[in-house]
């Protein structure tokens, strides 16, 4: 089963822009991972089922299609590392 | 009506828009064209922007009009960074900015730009030792609003730009929006500044950017030359002559008014101080027409809502939030429970006493239903 990293987004949120560049140190760190990114505004149909809470952005890892693990708000990328390998 | 959200807009000045239906009704004709009723209407223009050069201390063509502060900002960003990407491809900024600031920065950090954020001090201020830090020779843009739009923190725009002066690859845009008429606005250490009219009793719909000569851009909007090259489209006479008109009233007295400003802030914040659970964001360096306070226990939109029932109006701010939880008042305070609980009163110099005395008395009915 294909495990999906699955990133939510805005245009207009700072923490947004801090992560991009740290999620993808995370792609290339976990290659087999399947990365989605998807936004928060124009995604709304896709992103309904994930129950987006109060802050951006969101970090939802997909075992098929069961939640495995969720991280939200800005993280660094050991925090984000630490929290994937056990689903590596 | 008690109005207390001139920071997200302010009600039009009566003469404002008297000189925008004048200007409307009697010059027809498009400034572009050739014939006397375009010359006329490219008079008008004219006119006005001597005028705002002379209030802001600038030269005419420095100018450019737009439809207002977002427009502007991405003006900015994205012109500076596609035509000066051969320079660099670093732009700096701080966590304390407009939408219309991260929109055009999360674009181009897409298209492969560098994005940094300056550190804060516990105050808000831009930590002039950690920017020193974030310059390279790849920086291309630093921009940083003057005032917060939500908590009404001023930042040391002059000792920014002076640092700034330093690095000649590195312009300074200063998004002034939430300035201009309420302090005093110097430009002297800035290359790019955003202004806009409806934060200054003006018309919606009409701003401009402030860029100094030697700067170039690549435009939005492509056409060519209109007012000037780097905006395309059909000059807008009335807009342009009620934003001269709206920022002369708006000049006058700005220090009488900021000192009544003040004390209607001083009123609300000692109205306010009995309340175990409420907690005042704002700090000493944010300007006094905006007050930013936590209700610890109530959700923004529900007092809100509760205030509007007596027909008050405040305002929830929100970044990087998809509800309450303000992004800047926990970048400031480092307490989730304070930022879900932000609400903004926002003043003017229109604001009376009586409004805040009737906000206070309002304020306590609805803060002993809710808690």
């Amino acid at each position: 089963m294909v495990i999906k990293l699955i990133r939510i987004s805005a245009v207009w949120c700072p923490a947004c822009l801090i992560m991009r560049p740290r999620m993808q140190e995370i792609e290339k760190k976990f290659p087999n991972f399947e990365h989605i990114e998807y936004d928060f505004d124009l995604d709304e149909e896709m992103i309904a089922k994930y129950n987006v809470g109060e802050v951006l952005p969101v970090f939802i890892l997909l075992d098929g299609d069961k939640e495995v693990t969720r991280l939200v708000g800005e993280k660094t990328v050991a925090e984000i590392e630490n929290k994937l390998r056990c689903f590596e | 009506m008690t109005y207390l959200d001139y920071s997200a807009t302010t009600p039009v000045n009566e003469e404002v828009l008297n000189t925008f239906v004048e200007v409307s009704r009697k010059y027809i004709g498009n400034p572009n064209s050739l014939h006397r009723l375009g010359v006329e209407a490219n008079e008008i223009i004219k006119a006005s922007t001597k005028q705002i050069s002379n209030l802001l201390n600038i030269k005419e063509s420095e100018i450019i009009y737009t439809s207002g502060s977002s427009e502007t900002n991405n003006m900015v960003i994205k012109g500076i960074a596609l035509k000066y990407q051969n320079r660099g491809k670093h732009i700096i900024t701080t966590e304390f900015e407009h939408s219309s600031i991260y929109g055009p920065l999360t674009f181009l950090q897409k298209q492969g730009f560098k994005i940094d954020f300056v550190k804060t001090n516990e105050k808000g201020i831009v930590d002039l030792d950690n920017l020193k830090e974030l310059l390279t020779d790849e920086t291309i843009l630093v921009s940083i609003g003057y005032i917060n739009s939500e908590i009404g923190i001023k930042q040391p725009i002059e000792e920014i730009g002076k640092l700034l002066n330093d690095y000649n690859k590195c312009f300074f845009h200063v998004d002034m929006t939430q300035a201009l008429g309420k302090i005093k606005i110097d430009l002297t250490n800035v290359d790019l500044a955003s202004f806009a009219a409806h934060k200054i009793y003006g018309i919606k719909g009409i701003g401009m950017l402030y860029k100094k000569d030697n700067i170039s851009l690549e435009p939005l909007i492509h056409g060519g030359k209109s007012t000037t090259v780097y905006r395309s489209g059909t000059p807008a006479p009335a807009l342009i002559a009620s934003f001269a008109k709206t920022m002369r009233l708006v000049l006058i007295d700005l220090d009488k008014h900021y000192e009544y400003v003040t004390k209607l802030n001083k009123k609300i914040k000692e109205g306010l101080s009995k309340y175990d659970n409420v907690f005042i964001n704002s700090n000493e360096y944010s300007i006094p027409h905006v007050l930013n306070v936590s209700v610890i226990g109530i959700k923004p939109e529900t007092m809100l809502h509760a205030l509007e029932k007596y027909d008050i109006y405040i305002s929830t701010q929100t970044a990087c939030s998809t509800g309450t939880m303000s992004k800047s008042v926990y970048a400031l305070t480092k307490d989730e429970k304070r930022a879900k609980s932000s609400i903004r009163i926002s003043l003017s110099h229109l604001t009376k006493e009586s409004e805040i005395d009737y906000f206070l008395e309002k304020f306590d009915v609805c803060y002993k239903e809710l808690i």
